[in-house]
């Protein structure tokens, strides 16, 4: 190990843990454990220093960093292989005192123990969820009835296996009106809770089949006589011309829909039960909810398989017509493990997804108009950096997703999920609409899926980058370590540095030659909707 | 460390005279100060002793309704900006009033 200081700590690694264990004196400054050091491409003896659980950006000298680095007291990663980040670089011994002082005072420093870090990790995670747990999201499943047999789906079974037969049922009128009955129960039950109108998104199997369409409209109907309502679907988008008249900003508003590929590959994918392809009928569908006003999110599910034939969707969208449209977007997200689809080398992570997308983006420039998994990530990050009144602990998230705070999923059985990739089994479920329409519920499953948060795991709650991530998708989690309270890390640490070091950048290039006015985006611009059906 | 030489070899300098070398030291040392400043890029109110008043205050701004975003008349506020590891964007979060902290401002 290489000293740089002697009045520096003292480190010693204990071989057995491969883990370096701090000598600072009791009541010394030791480097916090939560501080993120992110390298700047074009910029280096530069460091972007952020700040785990205080939330501070702080540009410093490659020095000032590797003093810090040098204070580190645990330095074992977390997960993968350690290399240590500023190994080798000489730096002056102490910074000045002034110096020191902001590094404590913004946190990178601390005279807490790595324990009492821990614990106040935990503290702000706690207050944090609570925040996060005062709003309702409402997911809907009309049936789990789904039209396509795509290989990679969770759900596959409920279709496939005839003893699931009867899972296939509809929602029906009555359960609606018990269904709505319950939230409001819920909401006058929390005088925290407050929402400018309430979210409904439809889910399956496939919510938007032909043969749902009757209750759906039913639902749109009666939640919209509540109140202010905001519906969305996650769709496959082959049966969507019998919505016609319910597309639009003021029933179903927007829409998920999938496309793996251009025609060839989408059609290897996305099939019916007889095998046939999906593609031209779900394009039709396409245009004729952008024609409507709808936001149109187009997901690309990609593994290694298609991965090359993302270029091709591009340009299909492209030539369609589909990207001239304001309320289009397309966005690529991994596809990930399941029994029937399971890794075998050929399944990507975020990261590995993000990198290979932005090599193709700089050989190819009409791939731009597909978003990489963490572009909003770097769009949030080159937010706070333009706006400092922004205060990035707002962005904080002690848990991973709705599932862990306000999300009800509610099946067609009256059976109430917290997560909808662990739905249709009664055993986990989290609560049930009740006789009297008020929410029954499992009380241990529901504390189970409302308390995962980054303090109930040891990995997060000793992760610098906890409070970003969320501790990652439970799901995938328990499939990875077995365990539910347990980690999924999806590349987070080196997609969050590199989202942050690529918004620097950018945010120095913009102070350095600023844009023209003209040139500026300017907030106000509306797309056009058609009205009527083609 | 290579700074340090510079000037302990400016200083030992024989064609400098004490006056310059002084000032020499001085304009040095004022250099890697500026350098080694903390600079502030975002956050600027983070201090490690007032966390929990500004998750109090974050936590009170989610309640207050957002303003809409210009860009969709569809109602939408805010866009949810979790696709990452497979989130849907449905989630419409302005509207979901701090239920949900993924929120991306589409609107800028």
């Amino acid at each position: 190990m290489e000293m740089q200081n002697q009045q520096l700590v003292t480190l010693s690694v204990d071989r057995s843990e491969n883990q370096l264990i701090s000598s600072v004196p009791s009541g010394e400054r030791r480097a916090s454990s939560y501080c993120i050091f992110v390298k700047l491409p074009k910029r280096h003896d530069r460091v972007l220093l952020v700040h785990g659980y205080t939330s501070a950006y702080d540009e410093v000298s490659l020095d000032v960093a590797a003093f810090l680095s040098s204070r580190r007291a645990v330095s074992k990663p977390l997960y993968g292989k350690w290399s240590p980040e500023f190994n080798g670089i000489p730096h002056e011994p102490t910074p000045s005192e002034e110096t020191l002082a902001e590094l404590e005072n913004r946190g990178y420093l601390t005279k807490l123990t790595v324990a009492q870090e821990k614990e106040r990790l935990r503290t702000i995670a706690g207050l944090v969820h609570s925040s996060e747990s005062k709003g309702y999201s409402y997911i809907l499943v009309p049936s789990y009835d789904c039209n396509l047999r795509c290989p990679y789906c969770f759900q596959d079974y409920m279709r496939t296996d005839p003893s699931f037969q009867p899972k296939l049922k509809r929602m029906t009128p009555e359960l609606v009106d018990r269904m709505l009955a319950g939230i409001l129960d819920l909401e006058n039950a929390d005088p925290d809770s407050k929402m400018d109108a309430r979210q409904f998104t439809f889910f399956g199997g496939e919510p938007l089949l032909a043969a749902n369409r009757e209750i759906v409209e039913y639902i749109v109907r009666r939640a919209s006589a509540l109140g202010p309502a905001v519906f969305g679907a996650v769709t496959n988008g082959t049966e969507l011309e019998t919505y016609c008249d319910l597309l639009g900003p003021d029933a179903l508003s927007s829409l998920q829909i999938t496309l793996d590929g251009p025609p060839r590959t989408h059609d290897q994918f996305r099939i019916y039960a007889d095998g046939h392809g999906s593609f031209e009928k779900i394009a039709r569908n396409i245009v004729l909810a952008l024609d409507r006003g709808v936001l149109v999110s187009i997901r690309v599910n990609v593994c290694k398989d298609n991965l090359a034939d993302i270029p091709g969707l591009a340009m299909e969208a492209a030539q369609r017509g589909w990207t001239n449209y304001k309320n289009f977007r397309i966005y690529v997200a991994p596809i990930q493990p399941t029994a029937n689809f399971p890794n075998n080398g050929r399944l990507l992570n975020s990261y590995q997804l993000g990198q290979s997308l932005q090599k193709m983006q700089q050989e190819d420039q009409l791939l731009n108009v597909i978003e990489r998994p963490d572009d909003s990530m770097k769009r949030r990050a080159l937010a706070l950096f333009q706006q400092p009144e922004i205060d990035p602990i707002a962005d904080f998230k002690a848990s991973f997703c709705g599932a862990h705070s306000g999300m009800y999923i509610f099946d067609p059985f009256g059976d109430i999920y917290a997560c909808w990739e662990r739905m249709g089994d009664s055993q986990i479920r989290i609560g049930r609409i009740g006789t009297d329409n008020k929410f029954v519920y499992e009380m241990p499953m529901f504390q189970k899926w409302r308390s995962r948060t980054v303090a109930t795991n040891p990995t997060c709650e000793s992760c610098a980058y906890s409070l970003q991530c969320g501790g990652g998708c439970a799901v995938l989690a328990e499939e990875i370590h077995g365990e539910y309270f347990s980690n999924f890390c999806d590349g987070f640490g080196a997609r969050f540095k590199g989202a942050v070091a690529d918004a620097y950048e950018a945010f120095l290039s913009e102070q350095e030659n600023p844009l023209p006015v003209s040139e500026q985006v300017v907030a106000g611009d509306v797309y056009e909707t058609k009205p009527g059906c083609s | 460390m290579k700074r340090k030489v510079a000037i302990k070899r400016a200083a030992d300098s024989p064609v400098m005279s004490p006056k310059s070398r002084d000032q020499l030291i001085s304009a040095v040392e004022q250099m890697i100060k500026n350098i080694d400043k903390v600079k502030p890029a975002a956050g600027s109110r983070a201090t490690s002793a007032n966390i929990e008043a500004r998750i109090a205050a974050a936590a009170k701004s989610k309640l207050v309704p957002k303003p809409r975003c210009p860009k969709l008349t569809c109602g939408h506020l805010y866009i949810c900006g979790t696709n990452a590891v497979g989130c849907p964007p449905l989630l419409i979060c302005g509207l979901n009033a701090g239920g949900c902290s993924h929120l991306i401002w589409e609107g800028d």
